[in-house]
């Protein structure tokens, strides 16, 4: 019987494996990155808001604090977005006139309020509280990322669950005192305040562990589902 | 070792001939029919329905399988073939559009002011009121940025303290429901709140100046109001002050319920002269108010006041509170540790004991420990003949009563009691002549107050309604002169006449006939305000949209006199909504009383001349104040809104705890019972045939709550029916009509379920209600039946009339004004049908055989007497001691009971306990003893002494002695938790969401005729005890649902909680099919209605709103405990931060931080337990020796018990078992125990 296939079929079986193998490769990558990605998780994806508010500007250039926005950060789960009120209070002063405010004025004459575009997200599913980290020593540049070289918002962290689970499983990588949580330039062995029994500046991992003990930070029950999840 | 390799010699096949075949089918029919029956060891049975006393197989079924048959599919239609084709195609597009799209974005909105206390996302709380059967019951709502969630009750409130009934809970739902009437109308047009209120200042000037001028009447226009029960002192006052420019006005009340029996008993008992010693406010009427907290016995006489009264919340702690016997529940009387205090005083007093005669069963019934069933005749010769017998105060000489063997026993506790330590109360569904008999015995027992600060268990106080008059003649007068057209404007402010007026009126058809009328002639101006377009909306030429209580300003009084605001919480949601006040308003706007055309300016004193609701109700109590010791107004009015009580005494003294408000009605001097009205009540009409009772539902109550889905599908206490009322009739009336066959001459239990769901016609006063199901109650009285007012509404909304249909079946037609609650000779004849009623009573049925072979019906008058049951019992058995030891050690207790010992520091100090420790029985539940080895894994830091742990313990107890079965807690936990309503067709497949049931179960006497035990004849007619069992999830420390999960979608946390994660669940419902408890709900289909705009205002946002396929269940609140423990995390990582802590050495650092974070804990409360009437739940961290819930976990076994322990699941949640207070004094109760004989026999404990 004679040869039902020609030599170069043996080439084309085997290219085929290779292709096959580097096929799937790719619809596999393309679908990750598509799933853990910014299409789907929004990181890095800066956003278009009514107002062109910079965090940039009003944090590092005049040194605003955080709270005199988000006023229930230490509060309630909230962090709080500001009433129109608080832009109005430096802006019936200052740049009365700019076109960029003009949403600000007409909200604050016409009483409706402004609408922000959410840069931040979580599931609904998830329970996330602002003051249990906020006075636990996360702090806010840890998730929400250099905010105050942020012209235009964005979503810093990946918001995903195993990203949270990054600190929920060794907080002692990230807590701070809980004096440096709205210190926008956070270095441990610059900010922290604290001095190993040798006088060196404490490394992260060393600062990490004693904070862990001092602020009671329950580690066994931080990944618990019914932490987050009701 | 498989079979293959057995050297066992194989025999060979014996051939059955269908002879034995038939034989054995019957041995194992018999066998499982045995199995169904649960006997206790005194031979009692105990069952929660006549399907299980049956043994059919169908309930065997349910008790093994988690759902019924079939229960799992979509039984509707739609072929297998089109679901898949339809599921394919929508499983496919669901993999595309939301596996891979990006998050939809969403908008952040802020305030442009933010509100004075608002933090986002933080919930306030404000004090209100809400007026049921026109009574006020103090509430606290919880508000979220501007929105109500949650009703709870207010502590601070008389009527309430700190609980919230059924329809307090189910009122949040009411205000969002979609079917709420939204704008004015005209003939059903649209119309505007401005043209409405032209129309009505027209009417009232041209009915004025038509009256003068023509048709030779003198008489100014003829204005009449019709309202419910009302108890606002604005309304009184507006409604006054309209009358001074209309002399003739006439202010009718209506209420389908109301209080006409109460009223008129003092009216008949105390006569007109009350009015004399009354202020004005009470209209010269009396009303009674019970302390039963001071009362020792009580005889409740067809008086539900557990459920059905104003005062029902109070009266439910303050009965209940006499009840507790256990270690914890008594401490918490002495006010250690308490939510809030009772005055009783703080020793070691015998239980009470209650007595209970009843025409219908009800949940006192339930709660008696004797009681008669009768028809109302018998039950006012049961009050004459008591009467008789306490005049001459010698109970030898009470002649027996029939069907009461205990009646003696009761004369001798009435008359051998202190004076004024007795309380006997009528019901407003017992006829006036009851009442006057019950005020007399009352009088002769020395049991009512003589003054405000005279403390005895009745006061009679000036009636707190507004308007106290005859409810019945009220309409009847109105009827008669709409029929005679003597009427020019009637304003119908809420209520629903068109349905529940007494039928001979044909209310409706006299208010239709005015519609037709109109175009000739523009009088009568007919207007209604109520809350949907009903059926007096739909009669009626104009419709107001009324408010919600949460959305308008108003007043009420509760059942004490105690004035409240009632507050807004909320703007109207629909403008056009308006309260009764603020049309009272209106109307006196366009007429001012003044007489003048002007209009005069707002004069803050003066309601008359208010413009709003909420000037009107701060015109009123700035007059009251003025009255009444003056001062600064402000700060008056804003305490009075701050507390919910007007005039609350702000620095109450430490031996009274709770003294009344300024506003309450005080105690008057009790005037003598009037011997000519006893005389005529002594006389009682034998009623004729059967007596067919009429009782507001316990859900939707007179049909006002029709609409109201929660309610509807809320199993109804002892029927567990929802979403229908049937034709309740007792077994023996089953058999009396032929519903049930009744060969042999015995009563078959298996027969009566054969009643279950047969239609009948019934006729009475000459109208027929055709096709109502039946439902035999255990229980019920022979000779009646009951059937509940409420349902069958035409225009309730689209729940309560469906696609235009009706909810089950409507009692109005055949219910007189003469015949309000019971009809003599009513025909009750067989139909032929059946008609399908959702009855929840077997579903989720757990294997409670085990269960109850021990006793969870005790008797006992004090935990010492329960102790002494339990423990010699166990010694006797094991001749520890002698018969005499036993009586002398029975004597002791009773000694040191009459000497009202002080309770000992621990239970375990006690000396019953010390000898069960030393006859070796367990005495704390998670004894080791109690627990052998698990192949469960152990969970982390288990209590077993773990008082150091770090982490809270959390766990819940249940005492069944103060569970009332009232169900406030099942709406509680659904109003809490977002749990959907499923309707009729998916409630009869056993798929109800509510994570919270209440298990009724009754205790039958097997019926004479049964010597061997073994026969199926049991007493259903006549239960002994009725008990109720909420349940829910247990939270197992090894729990079943755990291992088998495949996703681990529940599991464990470290605080002992068995965790739903529903964002992992995928729906196999293994948990389900494992659970023994049978407390897991599936969301078959997507049951939560997240599309109907208003109704995500109504949504807990710190709880998720399940989809479908979803398994859920009891959480233990998980979300106030996640409240609870992130403020004790920052309470403490504040503590940490101070500088005393930094001066403490470590190991008090430790310790104090941890009692800081522990004292935050205990403030956590479950949903259920903060709403419960009675406090029959305690929950909270049991790792902490300062909660309640240590002292309460403490109780010794023998009565606290864990359901299916025997598991060895280790519930957290453990129960108190129900302990009952049954005279020994008479013969009828306790021989029929099997180990009755000497205790029946036993001296009374009086003596």
């Amino acid at each position: 019987m004679a040869q039902l296939f020609p030599r170069s079929a043996n080439t084309i079986a085997k290219a085929s494996i290779v292709v096959g193998v580097v096929f799937m490769a790719t619809v596999g990558g393309i679908a990750h990155s598509l799933d853990r990605g910014p299409y789907t998780t929004n990181q890095s994806i800066v956003r278009d808001q009514p107002v062109p508010f910079s965090h940039e500007h009003h944090v590092k250039g005049l040194g605003i604090d955080c709270r005199y926005c988000h006023t229930s950060v230490e509060e309630s789960h909230f962090a709080g977005i500001p009433p129109t009120k608080t832009c109005m209070t430096c802006h019936s002063q200052v740049w009365t006139n700019a076109e960029v405010l003009r949403p600000v004025r007409e909200s604050w004459r016409t009483n409706a309020p402004l609408q922000w575009n959410r840069v931040h997200d979580l599931a609904d599913f998830v329970y996330f509280n602002h003051g249990a980290h906020i006075n636990k020593g996360v702090g806010c540049s840890t998730c929400h990322g250099p905010v105050d070289r942020m012209p235009l918002m964005w979503q810093h962290g990946a918001l995903t669950m195993a990203w949270c689970l990054e600190c929920h499983r060794e907080p002692e990588n990230f807590v701070r005192p809980r004096e440096q949580v709205y210190n926008m330039d956070y270095r441990v062995d610059r900010d922290s305040g604290r001095k190993n029994p040798d006088g060196t500046a404490p490394t992260q991992a060393q600062l990490g562990e004693q904070l862990v003990k001092e602020y009671n930070i329950r580690k066994d029950q931080l990944t618990n589902c019914s932490i987050c999840h009701r | 070792m498989s079979d293959r390799g057995s050297s066992e010699p194989v025999t060979s096949p014996k051939y059955l001939d269908l002879k034995d075949f038939v034989g054995l089918k019957q041995k194992v029919e018999a066998a499982v029919r045995q199995d169904a029956t649960v006997r206790r060891p005194d031979g009692k049975v105990v069952y929660r329905s006549l399907d299980e006393l049956a043994g059919t197989a169908e309930f065997r079924a349910l008790v093994d399988r988690e759902f019924p048959q079939a229960a799992s599919e979509w039984d509707d239609g739609v072929s297998r073939r089109n679901f898949m084709k339809l599921m394919g195609a929508s499983l496919a597009l669901a993999g595309l559009s939301t596996a891979c799209a990006p998050k939809p974005e969403e908008k952040i909105v802020p305030y442009v002011q933010q509100p004075e206390n608002i933090v986002p996302g933080r919930p306030l709380f404000f004090a209100s009121a809400m007026p049921w059967m026109g009574y006020g019951k103090g509430v606290v709502v919880e508000q979220h940025e501007g929105r109500p969630t949650k009703v709870e009750g207010n502590r601070d409130h008389p009527s309430s303290r700190g609980a919230a009934d059924v329809w307090g809970q189910a009122s949040i739902l009411s205000l969002y429901d979609p079917d709420r009437s939204q704008v004015v109308t005209r003939y059903g047009n649209v119309a505007t709140w401005g043209q409405f209120v032209n129309a009505l200042g027209d009417a009232l000037r041209y009915a004025d100046w038509q009256a003068g001028k023509t048709k030779g009447r003198t008489a100014p226009a003829r204005v009449r109001i019709l309202t419910e029960t009302v108890t606002s002192p604005t309304i009184a006052a507006q409604v006054a002050a309209l009358k001074r420019s209309f002399p003739d006005l006439v202010w009718h009340a209506y209420d389908a319920v109301g209080r006409d029996n109460v009223l008129e008993g003092t009216r008949l008992a105390f006569g007109e002269a009350a009015a004399t010693t009354a202020p004005a406010a009470g209209g010269g009427r009396l009303e009674p108010v019970y302390h039963f907290d001071r009362a020792k016995v009580v005889v409740a006489l067809d008086c539900n006041f557990l459920t059905d009264e104003p005062g029902s919340l109070r009266y439910a702690r303050d009965y209940i509170s006499t009840r507790k016997v256990s270690y914890a529940g008594r401490k918490d009387r002495d006010g250690a540790g308490l939510k809030a205090p009772i005055d009783v005083p703080a020793r070691q007093s015998p239980a009470s004991r209650l007595y209970v005669a009843e025409s219908s069963p009800t949940v006192v019934g339930a709660m008696a420990d004797h009681k008669l069933r009768a028809t109302p005749d018998q039950i006012h010769a049961f009050a004459a003949a008591l009467l008789e017998a306490v005049e001459h105060h010698d109970h030898a000489k009470a002649a027996t009563f029939a069907g009461a063997p205990w009646f003696n026993a009761l004369v001798e506790d009435l008359t051998h009691a202190e004076p004024g330590t007795t309380l006997v109360c009528a019901g407003e569904y017992a006829p006036p002549a009851v009442h006057v008999l019950a005020h007399a015995i009352n009088a002769k027992l020395g049991n009512v107050a003589t003054g405000p600060d005279d403390k005895k268990p009745v006061s009679l106080i000036p009636a707190v309604v507004a308007n106290p008059v005859n409810n019945v003649e009220s309409i009847t007068k109105l009827a008669a002169d709409l029929k005679a057209d003597a009427v020019d404007v009637l304003l119908v402010l809420g209520g629903n006449p068109a349905y529940t007026a007494p039928a001979e009126l044909g209310f409706e058809a006299l208010l239709g006939g005015i519609y037709a009328r109109k175009q000739a002639d523009p009088r009568p101006f007919v207007a209604h305000l109520g809350m949907y377009e009903d059926e007096t909306a739909r009669a009626c030429e104009w419709h107001v949209p009324e408010t919600h209580y949460l959305e308008a300003w108003g007043d009420v009084r509760g059942h004490d006199g105690t004035a409240s605001v009632v507050q807004p919480l909320i703007a109207p949601l629909y403008p056009a909504c308006k309260s009764a006040v603020e049309v009272l308003a209106a109307a006196l706007e366009k007429v001012p009383a003044t007489g003048s055309t002007s209009r005069p300016a707002y004069n803050a004193g003066d309601v008359s001349t208010a413009r709003s609701g909420y000037d009107a109700v701060r015109a009123t109590w700035q007059a009251w104040q003025a009255g009444n010791g003056g001062g600064d107004f402000e700060k008056f009015w804003t305490l009075s809104l701050h507390d919910g009580v007007i005039g609350k005494v702000q620095q109450p003294k430490d031996n009274d705890p709770f003294p009344p408000a300024a506003t309450a009605h005080k105690a008057v001097a009790a005037p003598k019972v009037k011997d000519d009205a006893v005389a005529a009540a002594r006389k009682v009409t034998p009623a004729e045939g059967l007596t067919l009772n009429f009782r507001p539902d316990p859900n939707v109550w007179d049909g006002a709550w029709a609409n109201n889905a929660w309610l509807q599908e809320l199993p109804k206490p002892l029927t567990k029916l929802t979403w229908d009322n049937a034709l309740l009739i007792s077994p023996g009336a089953a058999k009396d009509l032929k519903l049930a066959s009744d060969d042999k001459g015995n009563v078959f239990k298996e027969k009566f379920i054969e009643a279950l769901e047969k239609t009948v016609n019934i006729t009475v006063n000459g109208q027929t209600l055709k096709g109502v199901p039946v439902w035999v109650v255990p229980g019920h009285p022979d000779r009646t039946a009951t059937l509940h007012l409420g349902y069958g509404r035409r225009w309730a909304g689209k729940v309560g009339s469906p696609n235009d249909g009706q909810v089950g079946f409507d009692a109005y037609p055949l219910r007189a004004g003469a015949t309000r609650w019971s009809a003599a000779n009513a025909k009750v004849e067989p139909a032929g049908g059946t008609y399908k009623l959702a009855v929840t009573q077997n579903h989720q049925v757990i294997n409670h055989e085990t269960n109850h072979k021990r006793e969870l019906v005790l008797s006992g008058h004090s935990i010492d007497e329960v102790w002494y049951e339990v423990a010699t019992e166990a010694g006797e058995k094991r001749g520890e001691f002698t018969q005499d030891e036993l009586a002398a050690r029975r004597q002791a207790i009773r000694n040191r009971e009459e000497k009202g010992a002080a309770l000992p520091e621990r239970p375990t100090d006690n000396e019953n306990l010390k000898l069960a420790r030393k006859i070796g029985l367990p005495v704390l539940p998670d004894d080791p003893a109690n627990s052998p080895a698990s192949l469960f894994p152990d969970q982390p830091d288990q209590p077993a002494g773990g008082h150091d742990s770090n982490y809270p313990a959390w766990s819940m107890v249940i005492d069944q002695t103060a569970c009332i079965g009232c169900n406030a807690c099942v709406v509680a936990c659904q109003a809490e938790n977002n749990v959907p309503v499923v309707g009729k067709e998916q409630v009869m497949n056993e798929r109800e969401m509510q994570w919270l049931r209440i298990d009724t179960y009754y205790v039958g006497k097997p019926l004479e005729g049964d010597p061997d035990g073994h026969s199926d004849t049991v007493d259903v007619a006549d239960p002994d005890h009725t008990f109720f069992q909420p349940m829910m999830c247990v939270h197992c420390e090894k729990a079943p649902c755990e291992l088998v999960c495949p996703v681990g979608a529940t599991v464990h946390d470290k605080e002992g909680l068995n965790v739903m994660v529903y964002n992992r669940c995928v729906g196999t419902r293994y948990c389900s099919n494992n659970c023994p408890y049978k407390v897991r709900r599936f969301n078959f289909l997507k049951y939560n209605d997240d599309t109907t705009p208003v109704l995500k205002l109504l949504r807990n946002p710190e709880v998720t709103v399940r989809s479908r396929g979803v398994m859920e269940k009891c959480t233990y609140c998980i979300q106030r405990i996640s409240r609870g423990r992130i403020e004790a995390k920052k309470a403490e990582a504040k503590f940490r931060q101070s500088p005393e802590f930094a001066k403490k050495s470590p190991a008090d650092q430790s310790h104090d931080a941890l009692a800081l974070y522990n004292a935050e804990l205990r403030k956590v409360t479950t949903a259920c337990q903060q709403s419960c009437p009675t406090e029959a739940i305690i929950f909270g961290n049991m790792a902490d020796p300062e909660s309640d819930i240590w002292k309460h976990k403490r109780e010794p076994v023998g009565f606290h018990y864990g359901v299916l322990a025997e598991l060895n699941t280790r519930p957290r949640t453990t129960y108190f078992a129900r302990i009952d207070n049954p005279s020994h004094g008479h013969a009828g109760h306790a021989e029929t125990g099997a180990k009755g004989g000497d205790a029946g026999k036993d001296s009374h404990p009086g003596h």
